[in-house]
């Protein structure tokens, strides 16, 4: 975990010197005792604070008591798998507009549950479905909320 | 006090169709509280426009239905599902999943529902009896006033850190510069984007809906082969006499911090609960225990943010000063029904006043009687299957962050929020700080600035405020206590070799 | 992508005419044969989105058809009023346009302005009130800006929210009388109006309705009202005018299309909510609301909103909003 611990102590320090640089350039206001940079400011300071101190704590410590960090891999199969996943979620998200909610979901479910290793065709095909009418019948009914319809539109 | 106008003005609350509003109120409430994206405030506003053609007790009925069984709703997802339904059942989460994933899903959704009713009935109760007392306190709540009230909120952080304050602290510190993002609310300048999604600021509800919801799907697919089976055990619907015991003091404790936070103006349920949870914490026997699973958290969150639902009405029927979201929508109701929230109210309307102080216990009961009917069906959802379960709950998710305002911009950020929130858990940073700090950060930095304007730049003026004075030392009162526990618990633990802690 | 869909839909409809027997052959387009989506920039319980339900309800009478609220909120109404102007000129979509529609585009928060609508009809028009705690010392507009004067850089004004319409009503009001005040903005009016009932700030420049049941309470009181003609329901508060300062502010509401819609569907749409604002239960909800009907045909809607938004645009520059 030391390590690990180091890379995010790190990258929180890099994160709020960004984020401190970027409040240089805000606009300044006239006749404001406080203006908007001011709390960006600290709270970009205090993240650089804490993470200072638990850097300085992970050096500090000895290999010892040291716990194995979650590590990050590509050659790891469920790390594989999670970016499969992420990118199954980006990509229905993204067609929600252009396909449509009731295009989109029943193929999303239905990648997502192969990829998460279920093989009973049957009982994918019609989770994917009930599960999407359900959601769209109930925000559209009760809710009066409308999914986008992407190309069924024209025809509701 | 006029018993024969009491009794003349409750009596319609009682009748038969009325209970059947009210009961299809808090149906509908229970239901929409466990869908994460799905707030009380939209279920209240959705339904509004079909109490046009009703008269007011019945729609008054039906919309404190919605109010009360949304709050516990809200616990259904935190339990089974590590995802608040609502915003205010962040706090139960940090004991209500750990319980779920014990087998005890049907004990956690007993004792959130006994908690939420015990609250909610101490909030109407206040309401009924110290409305006038309580509404002028919350008017002497000012800019200065909410900024501390804030700072208060904030030092929870702390007592929700789990093992390492530093950590703790980066997630809150991080949260609090997440809610600078986008359209500053005091001088209307956009603040490191550009973007149109944040010109109202961070999207919340989406916010939280990655951070808890989407992170737990990233982490389940995963682990999917490593995971196991979760049952749930049911006992009974309602706790065991033991259980209810135990988590007496918590109830009654979290029942009264969420009426008096209920009843600031701009305070509301998420704030109660994780006030009431860190206090149930501080003067536990066994502090350590909080964050393992424990009944006593999941009684002071629930409890207190049910409390607020009796405790927020208190400045919207007396002063016309909506508590928080809820109730303003509730203001905008009892408008369209032709009458005007406000001192005037006690004096021209008391009937309807003593109406709605019924209407909200019988909203209570039917909140009871709700979710002691859908505990065993709700504790079923733990045992589905996860490679069903999981699919099903990143489509709720992404529906959730987009219904809020019906645009892609909130699904997209839910998005990245997920994965920032996988990455943090991953590596053992709190996410409870961050949700804490994207509630209180908006609202401490404007109410500063607010103060800072109108006081031409003298912050020491803050100090000549007793209720600033009365917070600040909560504040530093609290993080001391706070930090002293943690030191006794890593000490305990230490000692012990366990992981009880973990 | 969009041509497929595009050329999936004209099949659909080339088929639909065919199976529909040539209904639509030759005169006018039989209008509306379908549901009607009226988009509210604004969130599901606040004053527009009742006021357009109502309003919806009435009109779907007229036109014998459904008409669907969908709020698209966010970006400070910005979303919404983009998804009018963007939705299809069929007349199947229009939506509700408020004040921000005159106050966005010069905070360059919006790249689009009035012009870019086809605008319908005029709802509302709510105008400002300078409103102080019942106890303050002074009792008119005048007293007020005497005050003022003594007492520059004293005066905290509340307003709603930043670059908003009552934050440049107070700054119209600063700037016509001169007066050196400090503008405190909250999130939305309400919190404005308590914060002033509890004395943090000292007066706030939000329409009648919205500090009508703290002045019913006598918590506040009402020095002038920036109208042309004093309120029906509270005639005894004098308008600015009446005290001698040509001041006039309002906010507003209307219904606009997006350009390039059939002359004759605009037609039956304009007839229909002409008709439904005048529809009596429309108007007992919005008084109930307090709101101030100011019905204005299209003509006459689309010259108010150049003339408002020349007007905004000049207040904002004088108060420095915008350069």
């Amino acid at each position: 975990m030391k390590k690990a611990n180091i890379v995010c102590a790190v990258t929180g320090m890099i994160f709020s010197v960004v984020a401190f640089s970027m409040t240089l350039s805000f606009k300044q206001f006239q006749n404001v005792p406080v203006g908007p940079e001011f709390f960006p400011r600290y709270l970009a300071a205090g993240l650089f604070i804490c993470c200072l101190v638990l850097l300085i704590q992970q050096v500090r410590a000895g290999l010892k008591n040291d716990t194995p960090a979650p590590t990050i891999s590509l050659k790891d199969k469920g790390m594989q798998r999670l970016l499969a996943g992420a990118a199954i979620i980006v990509i229905y998200a993204l067609c929600w507009e252009p396909l449509g909610f009731i295009a989109a979901t029943p193929l999303a479910l239905f990648g997502l549950m192969f990829l998460l290793g279920l093989r009973r065709y049957p009982v994918m095909v019609i989770f994917s479905l009930a599960a999407m009418f359900v959601i769209f019948g109930a925000f559209r009914f009760f809710l009066g909320i409308d999914m986008p319809l992407g190309i069924l539109d024209s025809l509701l | 006090m006029d018993f024969g106008l009491i009794f003349s003005s409750i009596a319609p609350v009682f009748a038969p169709e009325n209970i059947l509003f009210i009961l299809l109120g808090a149906t509908g409430g229970v239901l929409i509280g466990s869908i994460p994206g799905l707030t009380s405030t939209m279920g209240i506003a959705l339904l509004i426009p079909f109490t046009y053609g009703m008269t007011i007790i019945p729609s008054v009925g039906m919309l404190l239905g919605i109010f009360c069984g949304a709050m516990y709703g809200g616990s259904i997802a935190a339990i089974l599902i590590k995802t608040p339904g609502t915003p205010a059942a962040a706090a139960t989460l940090l004991d209500g999943y750990p319980m779920g994933q014990k087998g005890e899903a049907g004990r956690a959704l007993a004792i959130a529902l006994f908690s939420s009713f015990c609250g909610g009935m101490i909030g109407a109760l206040l309401m009924t009896f110290l409305s006038p007392f309580i509404s002028r306190m919350a008017l002497k709540f000012g800019p200065a006033e909410f900024f501390t009230l804030a700072v208060f909120g904030l030092s929870v952080i702390i007592s929700i850190s789990g093992k390492s304050l530093v950590k703790g602290l980066i997630s809150g510190f991080f949260g609090l510069l997440i809610a600078t993002l986008g359209m500053d609310k005091v001088s209307g300048y956009l603040r490191f984007t550009r973007l149109i999604g944040f010109y109202e600021g961070v999207p919340f509800i989406p916010g939280l809906i990655g951070l808890f919801a989407l992170s737990e799907v990233y982490a389940n697919i995963e682990n999917i082969l490593k995971s196991e089976k979760v049952t749930a055990k049911i006992s009974g619907v309602l706790p065991g006499w033991q259980d209810i015991k135990a988590i007496a003091r918590s109830v009654v404790t979290g029942g009264f911090i969420g009426s008096f936070i209920g009843a600031i103006p701009g305070a509301g349920g998420d704030i109660a609960a994780f006030v009431s949870y860190s206090e149930a914490k501080r003067s536990s026997k066994h502090p350590e225990k909080f964050g393992t699973g424990i009944p006593e958290g999941v009684a002071a969150a629930e409890a207190a943010n049910n409390g607020c639902t009796g405790g927020a009405m208190i400045p919207m029927l007396s002063l016309g000063v909506p508590g928080d979201s809820n109730t303003a929508v509730l203001m905008g109701a009892f408008i369209l029904q032709g009458f005007q929230p406000g001192p005037m109210m006690y004096v021209e309307h008391l009937d309807i006043i003593y109406a709605v102080f019924a209407s909200m216990m019988v909203a209570n009961f039917a909140m009871l009687i709700v979710g002691m009917c859908g505990v065993k069906l709700f504790a079923k959802v733990i045992s589905i299957e996860r490679k069903l379960l999981i699919p099903a709950i990143m489509v709720l998710s992404l529906v959730g962050s987009y219904a809020i305002n019906q645009n892609m911009f909130d699904v997209y950020f839910a998005l990245v929020m997920g994965g920032v929130g996988y990455l943090l858990q991953k590596y053992e940073f709190p996410l409870s700080p961050i949700l804490l700090a994207l509630i209180l950060g908006p609202m401490s930095e404007s109410n500063l600035r607010r103060f800072m304007q109108i006081d031409n730049g003298q912050f020491w003026r803050i100090f000549t405020k007793p209720i600033c004075v009365i917070f600040l030392v909560l504040a530093v009162a609290s993080m001391i206590v706070s930090v002293r526990n943690q030191r006794k618990i890593n000490k305990r633990v230490a000692r012990s070799g366990g992981d009880a802690a973990e | 992508m969009k041509k497929l869909s595009i050329a999936v839909l004209g099949l659909l409809l080339v088929s639909g005419v065919v199976f529909a027997g040539g209904k639509a052959e030759g005169g006018a387009p039989a209008y509306p044969t379908k549901g009607i989506t009226m988009i509210c920039p604004w969130a599901a319980g606040g004053g527009t989105d009742a006021i357009l339900r109502a309003l919806s309800a009435a009109a779907a009478k007229q036109l014998g058809q459904t008409i669907t609220v969908e709020n698209r909120t966010g970006g400070g109404g910005a979303i919404g009023h983009a998804a009018i102007k963007n939705a299809r000129p069929d007349g199947y979509t229009l939506g509700m346009v408020t004040f921000e529609l005159n106050s966005l585009p010069q905070q360059g928060l919006i790249d689009f302005t009035y012009a870019d609508y086809d605008p319908l009809i005029r709802v509302n028009a709510d105008a400002a009130t300078l409103t102080v705690k019942a106890d303050a010392p002074y009792n008119s507009v005048k007293e007020f800006v005497e005050y003022c004067k003594q007492n520059p850089g004293v005066v905290s004004i509340g307003n709603s929210a930043p670059g908003s319409v009552w934050h440049i009503g107070a700054g119209l009001l600063a700037n016509e009388t001169g007066i050196d005040v400090k503008h405190v903005p909250f999130e939305g009016a309400a919190p404005a109006v308590t914060a002033l009932a509890g004395g943090h700030i000292q007066a706030v420049s939000v329409s009648l309705a919205e500090v009508k049941s703290q002045l019913d309470a006598g918590n506040v009181k009402c020095l002038g009202i920036m109208d042309t003609k004093r309120s029906a329901l509270y005639p005894n508060i004098p308008t600015f005018i009446d005290q001698g300062y040509n001041i006039t502010y309002f906010t507003w509401r209307g219904l606009a299309l997006p350009k390039g819609i059939d002359p004759a569907i605009r037609e039956t749409l304009t007839k229909a909510f002409t008709a439904a604002m005048q529809d009596p239960e429309f108007v007992e909800q919005a008084k109930k609301m307090n709101l101030d009907l100011a019905f204005l045909p299209p003509a006459e809607f689309n010259a108010f909103l150049k003339e408002n938004f020349d007007a905004v645009t000049k207040t904002m520059k004088a108060i420095g909003l915008v350069n």
